[in-house]
């Protein structure tokens, strides 16, 4: 093979697998769009669960959240909290039910201990687990 | 809706092409030339449009609703002075070569190679609308603060928040922020439409200016192998700020680059300062990058031309620096606080028992090692092929290329080391924070080190020719007519 031939060859595999790469990354994008497409991704769900309670919060200032999805999510925030401040914003979402506005987010019954030790009464219940509270001590 | 969004990317694109279009001179008529004006203008006219939207917040205490009127207004003018017969004058004899390359099924490929990104883009949005984690923990995030926050958008940056936001600069939510404005409301489609652009961004700018410093074949490939690096189109969707980081890296060093080759006007330099800034108003590693090029150009500019070369460069650099370096102080300085993610409630004496920590050093080298290996997600491993690519077609042999060349490695090594050293301090558990984010930070250079190796690299054209009139020599000059097409 002369030497020019090498390198037009060194460009062509460049190219081949180069393509190659491109059409496995269309095919696995579309394997994932189908899989979930527009609307019906988890972080949409979400917020079309928290949306109602999201117009009877005050537009700006500081609530709380409390869940019982993770016991730590001081140092380990899940995604669903994550998801709350990111629908909440400019509302400041912070962990704990130290403030007047408690917004609440279970999956499970709510724990009546919660409530009673952390002075949380019951605001309205919007389903899905979604519960917006008020702390009687704030 | 739609219309609206698509006039605030236009208003930006006029914005910074006018901007680059008045302060960059002329090459040569060229296809490259026009794009390559395109694609720095799309990348400088998102991040203007960002810095002016945090002033405009900054001076009406969040009352951004006229915002995009001032701006559209400011484009207009802008736009007018850019068509002034005197902006078309300064153009110049250019020193480039003359490009006589033409590869069609080169072209037909790389074309394939973009139609294929941006389908995959696409599709990936379908699945991931929001993006990924930190677009929803600080970026677009950050991006509703400005738009609904009224005057309470700086809340964001308030104690209540020092926990759990990361203080980064504003330059994507800004962007963001900008098309929500012009739309009047709130739309998935802006932060995506931002991530999409500043990709073809990196991928137009790569194309264009290989195209100018080393001939339109070689540029073609380059821009190939960075849009079917599945890796690249990956990170675009998921709405970080590493690939516009990538964008304003390689944006500044190829400028630089056209300065080294062209000569004879400030205007490369004032554009290269700008995006600098630009990157250093994007995320905290543009203020290393900053630094970094400022030594890289004092060490490879200073040893070929001598220092006062530097400082006659260094100037017009500051010039497009300063301003948005100074909006960065003063966000940093004034509006969060200084306080860095990897020193914060570090003591001396902790940092110092990481940086002596063997086993760490141990850990990240692997980390490193284990990424280049399997880096760029081709089927096969694709840097030993680039090095197999190298040796076969060999050096590029032009001397006036070694400045660019030069800088454009320096820099991409001193950034490398920089990251290495902020994994040894850092203060996160040191394999987590490698497996969650030496990707993304490699990504930030891909881009750079792709322009570094087709600077470095031969173009095919020219090893053709080479390869040709070796074996040829002396009876026929048919080498002069062979090429890659």
């Amino acid at each position: 093979m002369t030497y020019a031939n090498r390198v037009r060859a060194a460009v062509a595999l460049i190219v081949f697998f180069g393509l190659a790469s491109s059409l496995h990354l269309v095919r696995s994008g579309y394997v994932e769009a189908r899989a979930a497409g527009p609307g019906s991704d988890p972080m949409t769900l979400f917020g079309t669960r928290l949306d109602p309670m999201g117009r009877d919060l005050p537009s700006s200032g500081i609530v709380g959240y409390v869940t019982d999805t993770s016991n730590d999510l001081q140092n380990n925030p899940d995604r669903e909290f994550i998801w709350t401040r990111y629908y909440l914003a400019p509302l400041l979402v912070t962990v704990g039910s130290h403030w007047h506005y408690v917004v609440g987010n279970f999956h499970n019954p709510v724990p009546s201990k919660l409530l009673s030790d952390s002075h949380l009464v019951l605001v309205r219940n919007y389903g899905n687990g979604m519960l917006l509270f008020v702390n009687s001590d704030q | 809706m739609i219309l609206n969004l698509l006039a605030a990317l236009c208003v930006a694109l006029a914005l910074g092409c006018a901007v680059t279009w008045i302060a960059c001179p002329r090459t040569q008529p060229r296809p490259a030339s026009a794009l390559l004006v395109v694609f720095v203008g799309l990348g400088s006219g998102l991040g203007i449009s960002s810095v002016l939207l945090f002033l405009w917040l900054m001076a009406t205490d969040g009352a951004g609703k006229a915002e995009p009127v001032w701006l559209t207004v400011l484009a207009i003018v802008l736009a007018v002075v850019a068509m002034h017969p005197r902006w078309r004058r300064h153009a110049l004899q250019s020193s480039l070569p003359a490009d006589t390359s033409r590869a069609p099924w080169l072209s037909i490929c790389s074309g394939l190679a973009g139609v294929a990104a941006a389908a995959a883009f696409v599709l990936m949005c379908f699945h991931s609308p929001h993006g990924r984690w930190d677009a929803w923990s600080d970026w677009n995030r950050h991006a509703r603060f400005m738009f609904r926050g009224g005057p309470h958008w700086r809340d964001v940056f308030s104690s209540a928040e020092a926990a759990w936001t990361a203080t980064y600069p504003m330059l994507t939510p800004g962007a963001v922020a900008q098309g929500w404005f012009f739309a009047n409301q709130e739309s998935l489609l802006a932060p995506n439409a931002v991530a999409f652009l500043f990709a073809a961004s990196a991928a137009g700018l790569l194309t264009s200016s290989l195209s100018l410093l080393r001939g339109r074949n070689q540029g073609l490939i380059a821009g190939l192998i960075l849009l079917c690096s599945p890796g690249f189109v990956d990170q675009a969707t998921t709405q970080y700020a590493d690939i516009p980081l990538a964008s304003f890296y390689l944006g500044a060093v190829l400028l630089l680059c056209l300065h080294d080759a062209i000569g004879n006007s400030p205007g490369w330099l004032v554009m290269a300062g700008l995006m600098t800034g630009l990157a250093a108003w994007t995320k905290p590693e543009g203020l290393v990058f900053t630094l970094t090029l400022v030594l890289v150009r004092c060490i490879v500019v200073g040893l070929g031309r001598g220092l006062k070369a530097w400082v006659a460069e260094l100037l017009p650099f500051a010039l497009g620096l300063l301003p948005v370096l100074a909006l960065v102080l003063f966000f940093k300085f004034h509006m969060v606080g200084a306080s860095s993610y990897f020193i914060q409630g570090q003591t001396q004496h902790t940092i110092i028992g990481r940086v002596l920590t063997g086993h760490r050093y141990l850990l990240i080298v692997k980390a490193f090692a284990t990424q280049s290996m399997s880096w760029g997600g081709w089927g096969v491993t694709l840097l030993p092929m680039l090095l197999l690519y190298l040796l076969v077609v060999g050096i590029n042999p032009n001397r006036r290329d070694w400045t660019s060349i030069g800088t454009s490695f320096l820099t991409i090594t001193l950034m490398a080391c920089a990251y290495f050293l902020v994994y040894v301090i850092t203060p996160q558990d040191l394999p987590t924070q490698l497996d969650q984010s030496l990707d993304r930070v490699l990504m930030q250079l891909w881009p750079l080190t792709i322009f570094a190796f087709f600077l470095l690299a031969r173009t095919p054209d020219e090893a053709v020719q080479e390869g040709s009139s070796e074996i040829a020599s002396g009876v026929q000059t048919r080498s002069a007519t062979e090429s890659l097409g």
